[in-house]
Formats: C-alpha cells, structure tokens, sequence
C-alpha cells in the first residue's frame, strides 16, 4: 500500500479524486489532504506520503513552490501537478523541479488512473529499503542539541517552510529517528511543538488587535484558513472568538 | 470656344508645353521675320532714294548741259548779224528797194549751219517774222511761206529761215498765237522748252521733239523782232539717261501736265503711276514705292519738266540666298530646341509628374509607396520629398493605428484570458462532477444551469455592451459558482438603482473585480467576508462601486494600480484600459480602501441610457 496525498486549494476537486479513483484496485490508500501548500508542508512530515497530487494555482504557497520543498525534503517523492493551466512555462518549471507528471484538469479517470498504474510500477521496482526513509542510525543526540532544536524553532517559527524534515536535515539527523527523539524527549511531536510555538506567539499578536490575516503570516503560517484551524485546535475557540473575548 | 478649352486643359502637360511653345517661337519667328523685312525695306528704300538721287542729279546734270548747249546756241544766233538784218528786213517790201542790203534767206541759213555747226547735237533751227502783207502780194521766197485763211484775211504772214529743210514744216498761226508765243513773251527774253509740239510743226517723218524757243529782241531797240525756234530731237533727251538705264532703272521726261516726254518705261504703267501720284509732277522733289520700285522724280531747274527715276528694289533676291538660309537655320535650330525642351520637359517634368501620380493612384489602392527615383534638386523633386514625407507620416500614422488596434485587441484578448480564463470552467466543471457524486441531482443541475446562463451572457454574442442587469447576472453567477467551488466563504449583496438596470455599459466592467476582490482581497483574509456592488446615477453620471471586506490595499499599491504600473496585475490594467477605450477616457476610477478592512473601487462613467 503506497500512500497519497491531495493538495488542492477547492475541497470539492480533492473529493472529487478520491471518489473517481478506485485506489485499493491501484495498491494505494489516500492518507491525508490539504488545502494549501503550507498546510501540506506542516502536515507532510506525519503522512509521510508516496505520491502527491498537488495544484498549481493555490494562493499564500503555489504548487510548484511545494513541490520544490517537497522534492529537496523527500527526493523520492512522486509528485503529480494537476492543474487547469494548460501552460508551457508552468509544465517547464515542473519538469526543472523534478515533478512527475503533469495532469490537467477537468480529470480524465482513464489518465489518472494510467499515471497512477505507472507510478505504482515505478515504485515497486524501487527496493523497499530504500524505499524507506529510514535509516537504523542510533547515533546518539545528546540533550543539548535537542534544546538548540527547540531554539532554533522558537528563533525561526517564523520560516513557512520549517517542519520535522526541514529541522532534521538541517541538524543532519534521520527525521523518523529525530520525530521519535523529539517526542520522547520534549513530550510532543515536533509538528505539535512548532504550532505551540507559533499559536503562542498568535495569541501575542491576538492581544494586540492584529488581524488575523497579518497575524498568521507573522507566524509562519501565511494561510489565514489553515491558521485558523491550527488556532481553533490549540486553544478550542476561533481567532475572532478569542479576540472578542480578550477585549 | 468652351470645347477648344476642354480640349486643352484635357491635354497632357508635355503636349501642353509643346504646344505653347510651338505658336509663341512660331510668333517669335514670324514678328522677327515682319520686322526685319520691315526694317531692311525701310533702310533699302533710303539707299535706294540716295541712290536715284545720284542718278537723277546726274540725268539733270546731262539734261542741263544740253538745255546749255541750246541756250549757247540760241544765244550765237540772237547776235548774228544776219539773222538780226533778216529780221529787221521788212518783208512787205520785198525786192522794191536795194537787192544789196537785202540779206537772202540761204545767207541766214549758211549763218545758222556755221553756228550749228561748231556744236554737238544735231538740232533743228527755227528764226521766224511775222510781217503784215497785202493779201494780193504773195511772197516769194525760198522758204516756201505757208499762207494760211486767217493770217490771209488778218494780212499777216509768216517768214521765216530754218535748217534742215523739208523735215519739218512751222504752222506760223500755231507760233504766234496766244498760246505759244503768249508763253514764250512771258519769259521775257529768256527761253522757254515746250515739250510737244502742240501743233507747231507738221512732220514729213515719224519723229519726236522738244521745242527751245525765245523772243528775239533786236539788239538796238530790245524790241522783239522774231522768234526762234531750236526743235531738240528726243533723242538727244534719251541720251542723257541712256547710260543709267538698266533692268532696274528706268527714267522718263514727264512735263507738268503728266504728258510723257520720253521714257524708257512701259508708257502705260508709267501713265497710271502718273496718274495714282499727281504729287509726282506737282514737287520739287518726291518719292514714292510702288510695289518693288522706288520711283523719285524731280522738277529739272524751272522749265517744268520733271524727271522720273524708276529703280528696281531686288528686295527678295537680296535676302533670299543669305536671308532665307538664315531663316531656315533659326527654324531648324528652332526646332531642334523644341524637341531638345520637350525632351527636358518630358524627363525632368512630365515623367517625374506622372510617376508621381501613378505612385498616388496606386498608393489610393494599397499601402502608400515611397518614391525615389526622381533625383532631381528642383520643385518635382521637393514635391518628391514632400510625397516622401507625406507617405512616411501616413504610414507611421497606419502603423500606430494598426498598433493601437493589436495592442486594444491584445488588452481585450487578456481581460478574456485572464477574467474568464478557461481554468475556471475546469475548475467549475470537477467541482460539478464532485456535486454529481455527492450532492442531489437538483443541486447538480442548479449549478450547471448557472454555468450555462454564465457563460451565455459572458459571451453575449460578442457585443461589446450590455445591459447593467445583464452584467450584474454574470457577476451573480459567477460568485454563485465560486460559493459552490470555496465553501460560502462569502455573501454579495447589491444596491443598485432600478432605473440603471436596463443602462447600457461596457460587458464585463464588474466581473474583473469581482474576481480581484475575492482573490486578492477575501480569501488572503481567511475569514468569511462580503462583496458589494452598488450603481447609482449622479448629475447624468453613473457610479458603480465595487467594495470588498477583503484585506485591503496599501496606498503604494492603489498609487501603482491606478498609475498602470503595476505589472503584475494583468486583468486590473487591461480591464481599466478597456473601459477607457469604451468610454473614450471619460472615465475616473478610484481605489478607496483601508488595509486590512475593505477595499472599494469606484467607477465614475458616462450615463448612456
């Protein structure tokens, strides 16, 4: 079973995909969507997907921006851009990146589903281990880094593109061993404790009447409609709700 | 007259000149032609005057000396004893007194012969007395006296003594009548020179004379004694011109009455000359041309004889040879400059002109042609020039509206890309397909129908303008898809006045922003919003504001959207660029917003009801 993710700005496209395509006949399974490419970039670390169908016109994060971080954190991600641009430059710059295929919408089942069957046959052919983002290092981390970790979070929240691989890359530890550290050692997982710092730093920007758009963008999360979500989560209300309530 | 004009304004310009310029050289040619004729006639005629002149004053010369001669002659004679005693001799007496004083007439003769003969000339002289006889007494003489009916009954006689005898006969009544011997007393001793004979003489032989004649006074008393008579043959007359006679040159006598003497002329056309210029014989001196003759005459000292000269001028035999040559080789060099000028005319005018128009009528069909082939520095080829200039400025003005068409066409061409581009009928079409899983069958065709009531109005069958209903349903519809495709996260609401709805305005002014408003002000806000649209008419002007609770605009940004600086805002710009070009700049579009709280656009256009 391969693992696939949707980003796609319109929750009716997304539904659309996962309704057209018979993903258990392919040997896949939809593990996770998002609506914008920060959302994906924030999530992506927990679904730790095989194949991404990604849009190209999303706002706050395109497609093709994703797709670049996605690549450089996962190089052996298979990428599908399914868009309704029908455009040379755009196809251009997919191909530059490393994308995998280019769809257009409105979807063809017929061609979704012959990608799909081809990628599946991709990555079947590739060995598992490798397959795997693992790698059995047990070096040891020691305390200290994990605190220069968690520094490096509070100092860069702000970075839209920070997540587990991100931190790990830059640390030059494996990421599952580092989400394993990272939430024996702090008590959450790393994506929790990045939001927690962000959310903290909103509710700041909460108290000084900052609206919520400018708000999200200062912390990192420039999607207003993800912030949002990730705020409701943290403290259970809504930002307006919160803000009447502080007032 | 009108038709002979049409003609000629009809005519090329080359055969226009050339025409021209053949009647004015011909006109030239002709007039020097007429004044040099005119002139030269008038400078022949003088030399030709000068020069009968000359001859007449010689003809007077010779005719002069004779008259001197005669005159000598009459003199010699007049003082001749003989002819004085002969005279004096009473012939009613005859032979009744002394034989010896008596001077017979052979002796006078002998006399007379002995003067005549120590002169040139051959001269016929003529002494005369009238005496009174007894009309029984009958002379007897020598001299065969002619005894008449009248002189018998007034018993006059004439006598007389002459030479060359039996030539001639004198009619004594005819001398000593009035008339002769009347004109002849009136000199009073000096002589006279009767031309004709007026009956004086009766001829033996054909022969012409002119009569010298003067009273003889006798010496002692200066009584008048006789008459004498020197008859001049006209020959001798002739001989004074003779040597100036020639083709050209005729002379005449002519005495005061018109009446030929003697002439080397056609005595017919000499008469009918005579005759059409009396002042010939009335002047001194006078000349006259007649046809090609210069014809002078002149009053020989007072005897009223008169002289006529009659010269030929060889006037055209004159010119012919060098004046015709000269003639010929102006018309030639004429000619040859005729040709030479139409040729210029035809190279550096004619052509150059008609290329021109060529070029033109062509240019009337196509694109304008520059032209250069004319080298010349004159007005054609200014004219080129400016043609040049004409057809640079013509065809830089072309291609500007040619570019501001492509460039109007390319603005319209990315307002349809970029407002209505085809990613949104795809996008609308998944999501539709997904409400055709998901939703109810009502819901799905509610939202095609939408699909298909917007495109059909956004297409409206390519006009330009429509109704402000018409383009607040697009915009209805298309927020409506939107809602559908991003989870109601908007309302729209309108205000528009009802009057408006059926105003004419350009197609998809509202759309656009619409568009702009909620993806560039709505959703970057993240939290649910609402889109206003309202149209009100204002001092025969419509408002149409557009307002958003989206996050605004800062006043940087308004300044470079509303300056068109603003590049990455494609839709915005070729959106504003077209209503200007709809309403022909009579627009104002303002942008009024606060960051973070709303943005409104406002458009101030025309109201075209």
């Amino acid at each position: 079973m391969y693992k696939v993710m949707i980003i796609d700005d319109e929750k009716s496209l997304r539904n659309l995909l996962k309704l057209t395509v018979d993903w258990g006949r392919l040997g896949l399974e939809v593990c996770g969507e998002a609506s914008s490419g920060i959302e994906a970039i924030n999530i992506i670390d927990e679904i730790k997907p095989d194949i991404v169908f990604v849009d190209i016109k999303m706002p706050f994060m395109d497609g093709i921006e994703f797709s670049r971080i996605a690549i450089k954190q996962y190089p052996r991600l298979k990428i599908v851009v399914l868009t309704a641009m029908n455009e040379f430059e755009y196809a251009r710059q997919c191909v530059g990146i490393g994308v995998c295929e280019y769809l257009t919408k409105p979807i063809v089942r017929t061609e979704v589903t012959d990608v799909l069957q081809r990628i599946v046959k991709e990555l079947s052919l590739q060995s598992p281990e490798e397959n795997k983002n693992t790698a059995s290092e047990k070096t040891a981390v020691p305390y200290g880094s994990m605190n220069n970790i968690c520094s490096f979070i509070k100092e860069n929240y702000k970075n839209s593109e920070i997540n587990l691989t991100y931190v790990a890359n830059k640390f030059g530890f494996n990421p599952s061993y580092l989400s394993r550290r990272f939430k024996e050692d702090i008590g959450m997982s790393f994506i929790d404790y990045v939001t927690k710092c962000r959310m903290e730093k909103a509710l700041d920007y909460l108290r000084m009447k900052t609206a919520m758009y400018i708000t999200a963008r200062e912390v990192g999360i420039p999607d207003p409609n993800y912030f949002s979500k990730c705020f409701k989560k943290y403290t259970g209300k809504s930002y307006t709700e919160k803000m009447k309530e502080e007032a | 007259m009108n038709t002979r004009k049409v003609k000629f304004s009809g005519l090329s310009i080359k055969s226009k000149v050339q025409y021209i310029f053949t009647v004015f050289v011909a006109i030239a040619i002709l007039l020097c032609f007429v004044f040099f004729v005119s002139i030269t006639r008038l400078k022949l005629t003088g030399t030709y005057v000068d020069k009968n002149e000359d001859k007449l004053n010689s003809v007077q010369k010779s005719y002069l000396s004779v008259m001197e001669n005669v005159n000598n002659i009459s003199k010699l004679i007049m003082i001749n004893d003989s002819v004085l005693s002969y005279l004096r001799e009473d012939c009613a007496l005859p032979n009744n007194e002394s034989e010896v004083r008596r001077i017979s007439d052979d002796a006078v003769r002998s006399e007379l012969y002995s003067i005549l003969n120590s002169f040139s000339g051959s001269y016929t002289v003529f002494i005369l007395k009238q005496r009174e006889v007894p009309s029984n007494n009958i002379m007897k003489t020598d001299s065969k006296p002619q005894p008449e009916k009248n002189i018998t009954e007034k018993n006059l006689r004439t006598f007389y003594v002459n030479t060359a005898i039996g030539i001639m006969k004198p009619v004594g009544d005819v001398l000593f009548g009035d008339e002769w011997y009347g004109m002849v007393s009136k000199e009073k001793g000096g002589y006279k020179v009767v031309p004709d004979n007026r009956g004086a003489f009766i001829f033996n032989t054909q022969m012409e004379i002119v009569s010298f004649t003067r009273i003889i006074n006798d010496i002692d008393t200066q009584q008048p004694i006789g008459l004498l008579v020197i008859n001049i043959p006209v020959r001798e007359l002739e001989e004074t011109y003779e040597n100036f006679v020639s083709d050209d040159n005729m002379f005449a006598y002519v005495d005061s009455d018109g009446k030929i003497i003697c002439s080397g002329m056609e005595q017919e056309q000499l008469d009918s000359v005579i005759k059409e210029n009396r002042e010939l014989i009335r002047s001194e001196e006078f000349y006259k041309v007649h046809k090609n003759n210069i014809i002078s005459s002149r009053k020989i000292s007072d005897t009223g004889i008169y002289v006529i000269c009659s010269s030929h001028m060889s006037f055209l035999e004159d010119m012919s040879a060098e004046m015709l040559g000269i003639l010929l080789g102006m018309l030639v060099i004429v000619l040859i400059m005729v040709l030479l000028i139409s040729k210029y005319i035809n190279k550096y005018v004619t052509y150059p002109i008609s290329r021109l128009s060529d070029t033109m009528q062509i240019s009337g069909g196509g694109t304008p042609v520059r032209l250069d082939d004319i080298t010349s520095d004159d007005e054609i080829g200014r004219l080129q020039e400016c043609y040049n200039d004409m057809i640079n400025k013509i065809n830089r003005l072309l291609e500007e509206v040619v570019d501001q068409e492509k460039q109007r066409q390319r603005a319209e061409m990315i307002v349809v890309q970029e407002q209505m581009k085809p990613h949104f009928l795809y996008n609308t079409l998944d999501t539709i397909g997904c409400m055709a899983l998901q939703n109810t069958r009502e819901e799905v065709y509610d939202a095609v129908e939408t699909l298909g009531s917007f495109y059909r109005r956004f297409l409206s069958k390519g006009n330009e303008s429509i109704t402000l209903s018409d383009e607040l349903s697009i915009v209805k519809s298309y927020i409506k898809l939107l809602r559908l495709r991003y989870d109601d996260m908007f309302e729209d609401f309108y205000e528009v006045e009802e009057e408006l709805n059926s105003m004419m305005i350009i197609k998809l002014i509202l759309q656009p922003f619409v568009e702009n408003s909620i993806y560039h002000g709505i959703r970057p806000k993240g939290e649910h919003g609402i889109i206003k649209i309202s149209a009100y008419s204002e001092n025969n002007r419509v408002n149409i504001k557009i307002y958003d609770s989206g996050i605004g605009m800062s006043r940087e940004k308004i300044g470079l959207l509303l300056r068109g600086e603003d590049t990455k805002s494609f839709g915005f710009k070729g959106t504003i660029e077209r209503i200007k070009n709809f309403y022909q700049n009579d627009v104002y579009i303002n942008i009024n917003s606060v960051e973070g709280e709303f943005c409104e656009i406002h458009i101030n256009i025309p109201y075209q009801r």
